[in-house]
């Protein structure tokens, strides 16, 4: 899969110009002159990164980040600025930059930045498509065996099939029952691991 | 009282009226039934009198026609006579027998004198005709025709004759009825006349009685009016009216004596039935002993309850016709409030009077008070005042000015400038230097003064400035006319505003360094708008050449040499754009006071680096460049890129400082060394003309520069990055060459 960098800045002579860089890269590049275009008009296709500009007509880098954080799609962003404005960039890293570079940088700082963005992004896609599977899995549970799945990881480690059977009024057998079908179903090997997974599945919220 | 008789001639007017109308309808009825009556009485007479001449009338008619059927019946006997001519001849003889009878018995009423006058007329008539008929039957039975010719010749006449009569007869009846009707038309408006004249004089009768009545009523009618004018102006005059009599009893009286709650107020025993006397108290008893009017008598009441009231009686005596004295006729006034008032107000004015004199010398005490505390202001004033009469002669001064200015010594300690003149106290002063104004000197000073005081100019202000000593004083007189008593003077006030203007001064001067700052924070933000819009381009140029170097690494066309040539120029192009953005960044933060990066460098590379920045210039203007470095040195803990700043800052004014002299000797001197365990040294030094002592003292000061563009800030900004090294920077003012020397801390070993 191709890996592509987006590129928001508002002056069209650095677009360009980091366009020309990154495509020499071997990285697929579409740029655009505003945040709202990128909004409106960007496919997003993973792996990806996004080069952003703090400072736009209109929508400014800092709100793009925000309203990206409250969407579906979770793309690395770098930001590159002509401003030295120090607080700025510690709020852009703890909300979730990838890094914050300042105008005029060395060009390969940035291309390191790109890789690490692109391998930040290509995690984030696998353990997205690891999550569909296990909430597919998850679906095919009946409703009783989501109970008792629940019960089983709200509880302490040792949560015995009494404490649950008891929970629920049923027999302890048939608890056991549905454990075994529940791990396979889940295809989990122990009970820590069915934890985890229904910790993805976030069955408990 | 005059109620009463108002009431009743009222009453008697009232009474008087009612039977008038009752009076006129009995007439009214009288009159009609004699008039209707006699109407009706002329009225049947004259029926009566018509029903009998019509009667008679009748009579005769018939009888007439009864004589003509017997003149037919005798005229056919004639013709032709037979049985049948005969019997009708009977017949008609017979009729007219009975016509007569009738007549004859009618003829015996003899009511009316006409009716008896035609009756005596009639008779003889009819009885001759009778006579004459019967003879005439009797002839008639014979049957000579010559006879019978003969008796109808003569029954005809007779007829003629009859008829004849019958006409008179109708004639007289007819004469008999118009006298009937004459007299009957005579009493008829006799009647009416009587009548007419009954009426006028009832009309007369009931006018005379109306206007009587009206006349009453009008008299009524004024005492009723003068009633209640008088009761009117009761209300308003006064609140009591009595009458008493000879005895001095009251007869009359309004209830004014009567308090509200109903009691009495005079306290004179009152007796219903007898009257009440006044009391004696209320009365000025030696007016009335002599029955004399009297007025607005004053005097008090106490009532039972021990209420006051004041009263204010007046009356006069009434006299009978025959000149008796029958008593006083008086009204009351209660005087209680005004009497009240006047009381108080004669209190109150006591009270003033004593309020007055308390005022008076409180008044005094403090006209005395106020004039020792204006005193006593006007003597901690630190101005000095004098007030000049029209005679150029001090009257007033306060002690600022007593004390001030070279006064000739006396031995006395009590001289004043008090009545001396006042061109000897400004002589006494040092000379006054006068800027420009309406004074040029001291004379054109006194003249205006005394123009002051003579009333001819208003006021006006000078300025002049001393020497005292060491120090310019720079003193302000303002003189004002004053008017006191008719006479004009002249109050002058010297103030000394010295050190007021010098705080102007440095007021002026501290602003214009401030406008200077603000300029310089201006031209900051446009150095940060500025680096920011520079950063773009740089980013722009960094990328194309980093996209060129690639291409360039991947082309296959362009051979080594050539190649490797665009190599370094592109990584020379790259280095150089970062660089740009490297100073922009640090001059950033030089204008934001941010906090800086420090790293350890060498400084001796450092300085060789920075002559590369500085080639250009040096070159072009043949300058020598040497170098003193130091071997060893420590590195520095610095920021390599601000203080690469202060040396080409440095180097750059030796350069410009040679330039402008046009010196001989060009040469630029650097040397490091180790100054102390901690900081290094490093010195620029030129040989360029060096700076004045003036210069001097402000070097390093923002915003000094000697420069024709210079914003001064160079060596001001090498000050403040020197020190936030932690160093410090100054002119080593040993003799030629001009040297500037800084200190940069050493890298402390851990």
């Amino acid at each position: 899969m191709k890996r592509t960098v987006y590129i928001v800045d508002d002056d069209a002579a650095v677009r360009t110009a980091l366009q020309r860089s990154i495509q020499m890269r071997e990285f697929h590049v579409e740029t655009f002159s505003s945040a709202d275009e990128f909004l409106n008009r960007a496919i997003v296709s993973y792996p990806c990164c996004l080069i952003l500009d703090v400072r736009m007509p209109g929508m400014s880098g800092l709100d793009l980040q925000d309203r990206l954080s409250h969407s579906e799609s979770r793309i690395p962003i770098i930001f590159i600025t002509g401003h030295g404005d120090i607080p700025m960039s510690v709020r852009t890293i703890k909300k979730g930059a990838v890094d914050f570079l300042e105008k005029p940088y060395r060009v390969e700082a940035l291309m390191e930045c790109v890789d690490k963005a692109m391998a930040l992004s290509e995690e984030w896609q696998q353990s997205a498509e690891e999550r569909k599977t296990l909430l597919s899995r998850y679906a095919s549970l009946t409703t009783r065996e989501q109970e008792v799945l629940k019960l089983l990881v709200a509880g302490a480690a040792n949560a015995s099939s009494k404490d649950i059977a008891r929970d629920l009024a049923i027999s302890h057998r048939t608890v056991d029952d549905h454990r075994a079908r529940i791990m396979s179903k889940m295809q989990a090997r122990s009970l820590t691991e069915l934890s985890t997974m229904s910790k993805i599945c976030r069955v408990d919220s | 009282m005059d109620t009463q008789d108002v009431q009743e001639s009222e009453n008697v007017v009232r009474e008087n009226g009612s039977w008038m109308p009752i009076v006129l309808v009995l007439l009214l009825a009288l009159g009609s039934y004699l008039v209707w009556n006699s109407v009706s009485s002329i009225n049947r007479i004259r029926e009566a009198l018509a029903t009998e001449v019509l009667a008679q009338q009748n009579d005769v008619e018939k009888l007439i026609s009864s004589y003509t059927d017997v003149l037919l019946a005798l005229e056919m006997q004639r013709r032709q006579p037979g049985e049948r001519a005969w019997s009708l001849l009977n017949q008609s003889l017979l009729s007219a027998q009975e016509q007569l009878g009738r007549m004859r018995q009618n003829y015996t009423f003899e009511r009316l004198d006409g009716a008896a006058r035609a009756h005596a007329f009639v008779n003889p008539i009819i009885e001759d005709v009778t006579d004459w008929l019967l003879d005439g039957v009797a002839t008639y039975s014979s049957q000579n025709p010559i006879v019978l010719e003969l008796a109808y010749r003569r029954l005809y006449e007779r007829f003629e004759a009859l008829k004849g009569i019958s006409e008179e007869t109708h004639a007289v009846a007819s004469e008999l009825i118009d006298d009937q009707e004459t007299d009957l038309g005579s009493f008829r408006n006799t009647l009416l006349l009587q009548l007419l004249a009954f009426i006028s004089l009832a009309s007369v009768v009931i006018f005379l009685l109306y206007r009587h009545r009206l006349l009453q009523q009008r008299i009524v009618l004024g005492q009723q009016r003068s009633a209640r004018r008088f009761r009117d102006f009761a209300a308003i005059g006064a609140d009591w009216f009595w009458e008493t009599d000879a005895d001095m009893r009251l007869t009359s009286d309004t209830n004014f004596l009567e308090l509200e709650d109903g009691s009495e107020a005079v306290p004179s025993s009152r007796d219903h039935s007898n009257g009440v006397s006044l009391s004696q108290r209320l009365l000025p008893l030696q007016k009335m002993r002599e029955r004399k009017a009297f007025s607005n008598y004053e005097c008090q009441l106490i009532s039972d309850d021990g209420a006051t009231r004041d009263l204010s009686i007046s009356a006069w005596p009434m006299f009978s016709s025959k000149r008796e004295f029958i008593g006083y006729r008086g009204v009351g006034s209660d005087i209680t409030q005004r009497k009240d008032i006047e009381r108080r107000l004669e209190q109150a004015s006591a009270d003033l009077v004593q309020a007055e004199a308390i005022g008076r010398m409180k008044a005094e005490a403090a006209l005395t008070a106020s004039e020792q505390f204006l005193r006593t202001t006007i003597d901690s004033l630190p101005q000095k005042i004098l007030i000049l009469d029209n005679e150029r002669l001090i009257v007033e001064t306060n002690r600022a000015l007593e004390q001030s200015g070279n006064r000739i010594e006396d031995s006395s300690s009590r001289w004043s400038w008090k009545g001396r003149k006042v061109r000897a106290f400004f002589q006494a002063q040092p000379p006054m230097e006068f800027s420009e104004g309406v004074v040029s000197d001291l004379e054109s000073l006194v003249a205006k003064l005394e123009s002051v005081t003579k009333g001819k100019s208003r006021a006006f202000r000078v300025e002049y400035a001393t020497h005292e000593g060491d120090n310019r004083c720079v003193y302000v007189m303002r003189v004002q006319p004053l008017e006191s008593a008719n006479e004009c003077f002249a109050l002058v006030l010297i103030e000394d505003v010295t050190a007021a203007r010098n705080l102007a001064e440095q007021d002026r001067r501290l602003r214009s360094e401030l406008a200077h700052a603000a300029r310089l924070s201006t031209a900051g933000e446009l150095a940060s708008g500025l680096a920011h819009e520079l950063n773009q381009p740089l980013t722009a140029i960094s990328h194309n050449c980093d996209a060129l170097g690639l291409i360039l690494q991947s082309s296959s066309q362009i051979n080594g040499e050539v190649g490797g040539t665009f190599a370094e120029m592109i990584d020379d192009l790259v280095k150089e754009s970062q660089r740009a953005g490297d100073i922009i960044r640090s001059m950033r933060q030089m204008v934001q006071n941010d906090c800086q990066e420090f790293t350890a460098v060498d400084l001796n590379t450092l300085v060789r680096e920075t002559l590369r920045l500085t080639k250009p210039e040096v070159r072009e203007n043949r300058i020598n460049v040497a170098l003193s470095l130091a071997s060893g040195l420590p590195h520095v803990l610095i920021n390599p890129v601000q203080v690469q700043q202060v040396l080409v800052n440095l180097e750059r004014n030796g350069v410009e400082a040679i330039v402008s002299s046009d010196a001989s000797d060009r040469s630029l001197h650097i040397q490091t060394d180790l100054m102390d365990s901690r900081f290094v040294r490093i010195s620029v030094a030129d040989s360029g003309p060096g700076f004045s002592d003036q210069i001097q003292r402000n070097l390093f000061a923002s915003f000094q520069s000697t420069k024709e563009n210079g914003m001064g800030l160079g060596l001001s900004l090498s000050r403040t990055i020197v020190e936030s090294h932690g160093g410090k920077i100054w002119l080593d003012s040993t003799g030629q060459p001009t040297r500037i020397c800084f200190t940069l801390p050493c890298v402390q070993s851990q």
